[in-house]
This record gives structure tokens, sequence and C-alpha cells, in this order.
């Protein structure tokens, strides 16, 4: 098992800078290309919704970020020091039906309809976590050196 | 992400190159306003070289689109990847935007 953690500021550069370095490490992982697309694209979308939802822009809370890569999943878990989404608002967002005029839920609903399971809770220290599953489909995974 | 525009008679072809997401997003709005902001505008984003769009992207294209259509204009969209494809269709915005196979499918649809 490999996990590479990280935590940065609320910010828009570190927000930029995050995405880079997200994508160059799942550049490192041997899965198919594809599926290393919806990995970024679950990690980015977890860590803007950290960003514009949880964190609210504030430079002083942190957004932790783990990304744990095992032999058959990818476990990605990201915090922040927002008031949550309850599991009933959550229910009801990746359960509505497409809204072509709000983009509300949207990011949400990507993460749900591209991860195997979507948990939902707090950490010891109280931060809001979201953490996305993602099975492989191709076992044992290789890491390219 | 790079916008590059041509002029094809009537239709403003827009091409897109990177990624479009949270920080794109506005540039791709204030890079394509000249055009959907006309009445009766014909659109066509070629997204062949797009490598990657999140809820942010799609945000913008949803927003274009509205414009788009305020101004009883036309959007088309081509050249997607199969897996940017993909995003569109598990966030069901595949049957709400005109989506073509290439450039030239595009431009013989209007």
């Amino acid at each position: 098992m490999l996990r590479y953690t990280f935590s940065f500021p609320s910010t828009e550069e570190a927000f930029i800078i995050s995405d880079d370095i997200f994508g160059r490490i799942i550049d490192t992982i041997d899965i198919e290309v594809a599926e290393r697309q919806r990995l970024k694209l679950i990690v980015s979308e977890l860590y803007m919704n950290a960003y514009l939802h949880g964190n609210k822009d504030d430079a002083s809370k942190p957004i932790d970020v783990s990304i744990d890569v095992g032999a058959d999943r990818i476990v990605t878990v990201v915090k922040n020091e927002g008031p949550g989404l309850s599991e009933k608002r959550f229910k009801e967002l990746i359960e509505a039906k497409a809204d072509f005029e709000s983009d509300s839920g949207r990011g949400i609903r990507i993460v749900h309809k591209l991860s195997e399971s979507v948990k939902l809770f707090r950490d010891e220290m109280g931060k809001f976590c979201i953490e996305s599953t993602k099975k492989l489909k191709k076992s044992p995974m290789l890491i390219k050196s | 992400m790079d916008i590059t525009t041509k002029i094809n008679g009537d239709v403003a072809i827009i091409n897109l190159e990177g990624r479009l997401d949270l920080t794109s997003a506005n540039q791709l709005k204030d890079a394509s306003r000249e055009f959907f902001s006309k009445d009766n505008c014909k659109l066509v984003l070629n997204m062949d070289k797009v490598d990657f769009i999140n809820s942010s992207g799609l945000g913008a294209l949803v927003s274009i689109l509205k414009e788009v259509r305020n101004h009883k204009g036309e959007l088309k969209i081509s050249n997607l990847a199969e897996y940017v494809k993909e995003i569109f269709d598990i966030t069901q915005l595949s049957g709400i935007f005109d989506i073509c196979e290439d450039e030239s499918h595009a431009l013989r649809s209007f």
C-alpha cells in the first residue's frame, strides 16, 4: 500500500498547484488511461468541494488530502473544516434528477458515479471528511518506476 | 487552457485545448462571449484537445448554452474524447447538448 498525504491552505494558488500535484501522482499509477482520468476527476471534485463549499476560500483553514493506493483499490479522503454535508443532503444531491438550470451537486454526483463507495464522516479532530473508494479493474496494480 | 477561434461562413468555431476546470471556465466564457452574445449565433466548440473536464468546466458549458439559447442561437459540441463523453453521460448533460462526432458533422448540422 502506498499512501500520499498533503495539506494545502484554502487559496486559489494552492488550488492550482494541488491539481497539478495530484495529476502527476496519479500519472505514476499504472492503470488504464480512462481509469486514471476518472481518478483525477474524483480527487479534483472532492478538493474543489472542500475549497469552495467547505473552507469557503478561508486561507487559514487547510484542506487535507490522502490518497491510498492499494492492490485493487484507491481510497481518497479529503478533509475540510467546514460545516460538512449531512447524509440526508448527500442523498438528495445524488438522487436528484439532472437539473440543467442548476450546477448544485454536479461535482458530488460525479464522484458518486465514478466511485464504488462514498462515505461522509468526521475525523477525531472534528474535520469533515469525504472518502471515495475506487476499485481498480486491473489487479495486482503495478507502480511505474 | 488554449483557446483559438476561426470563422467558417456564419459559424464561429472555438477550439479548446487543455483542461476545462475552475481556473479555465471563465477564460472560456470570456473568449466565447463575443460570439454567443449575438442573436441567432452559430457556435461550435471543438473539444478534440480537451483532456480533462470537471463540474466547473461543465458549468461553463451550461452557462454558454443558456446564453446561446437566450439569443436564439445554436451551439454544437464536437470531437469529445471518450473519457470526456463519459462525464457528459454520467451528469446527464449528453441529452442537453447537441454533441457531434466531429467538426464537419457539426457544421453540416446547422
